[in-house]
């Protein structure tokens, strides 16, 4: 087993953590549908999820500070009615005062067009938008094998025998 | 460039979920094989004798918070059709509703043999209580 003493969150991928989060939409009794009214929405996890102008248009912050290396995104969709809906995910460095790999770019697609082109579409009531995230773990390695092994430093040379004297015979 | 800086590693890893795996195997005709957690898998609607839709009830006690998924397919051919892994989440009953949906409509889309499903589920572990570095307002 590797990193079998390791801690954690150095026995997964070495380095690596993964996070997620999800926004659900529901609308309501006896209320009519309104994507663009953030009361609507419900989130789990970690993230922060904006719906901005564009249908099924999103902006999700992680909760990182600094620069953060992402070496995998997904966005999924929960359906309730209609099954052919999917999410394409982005990292979004637009902003110059975001620090890279802490926020995404997220567009929801209703792909069930039969054909036409796949049309941006908000998600459904009951429809769930998922995020998952993995990024690199900065900090210390902490190997039990390997590069974070401290190597000691090589023992003083042997010193001459007490009788040498140094000199030639 | 710290992730969740001084907290512990569950509360780094986003706090308290349990991470849940599936794989759905197509081994032969009218068979799937199933390799997850105890779940009953049930009401699959087979087309050509190959599995197009199915539920799976997760079996765990109470009521089961869902967070987050992914779901990855695996073809036992380069793909000829243009299909994807349909999910949804029944909370009051523990169900998941797995299909494969055409791209651009048209219903389901069984899947061939050697192809599989790669399923992970995070549910909420209440039994750790939740702290984040910022709360989402």
């Amino acid at each position: 087993m590797i990193q079998q003493e390791s801690q954690t969150v150095w026995g997964y991928g070495r380095g690596m953590v993964r996070t997620v989060a999800r926004v659900t939409y529901i609308v309501p009794a006896a209320t009519l549908p309104d994507p663009d009214n953030p009361d609507f929405y419900t989130t789990l996890g970690p993230m922060k999820f904006t719906k901005l102008a564009g249908d099924g248009e999103w902006q999700v912050d992680l909760d990182v500070a600094g620069p953060t290396y992402i070496r995998y995104a997904a966005a999924r969709i929960l359906y309730s009615s209609n099954p052919g809906f999917q999410a394409h995910v982005t990292i979004d460095d637009s902003d110059p005062d975001v620090p890279l790999g802490s926020r995404l770019r997220v567009q929801v697609w209703d792909v069930s067009g039969g054909g036409a082109p796949d049309v941006a579409a908000n998600l459904e009531d009951d429809a769930a938008l998922c995020i998952q995230v993995i990024v690199n773990q900065p900090g210390e390695p902490k190997y039990s094998t390997g590069p974070g092994v401290p190597v000691a430093a090589p023992a003083p040379a042997p010193r001459p025998p007490p009788d040498d004297d140094g000199g030639t015979r | 460039m710290p992730l969740y800086k001084g907290k512990t590693t569950i509360q780094a890893l986003g706090g308290n979920r349990i991470e849940w795996k599936a794989q759905f195997r197509v081994e032969e005709e009218s068979k799937m094989l199933v390799t997850a957690p105890p779940c009953t898998i049930g009401n699959v609607t087979w087309v050509n004798n190959r599995p197009a839709r199915w539920t799976m009830q997760i079996d765990a006690p109470g009521p089961l918070v869902l967070e987050s998924f992914d779901v990855g397919f695996q073809d036992a051919e380069p793909p000829v059709a243009r299909g994807f892994i349909a999910v949804e989440w029944q909370q009051s009953t523990s169900t998941l509703f797995i299909s494969r949906n055409n791209w651009g409509g048209g219903g389901n889309q069984n899947l061939n043999i050697g192809d599989s499903v790669l399923l992970t589920l995070w549910f909420r572990n209440t039994a750790v209580p939740t702290v984040y570095s910022k709360e989402t307002p």
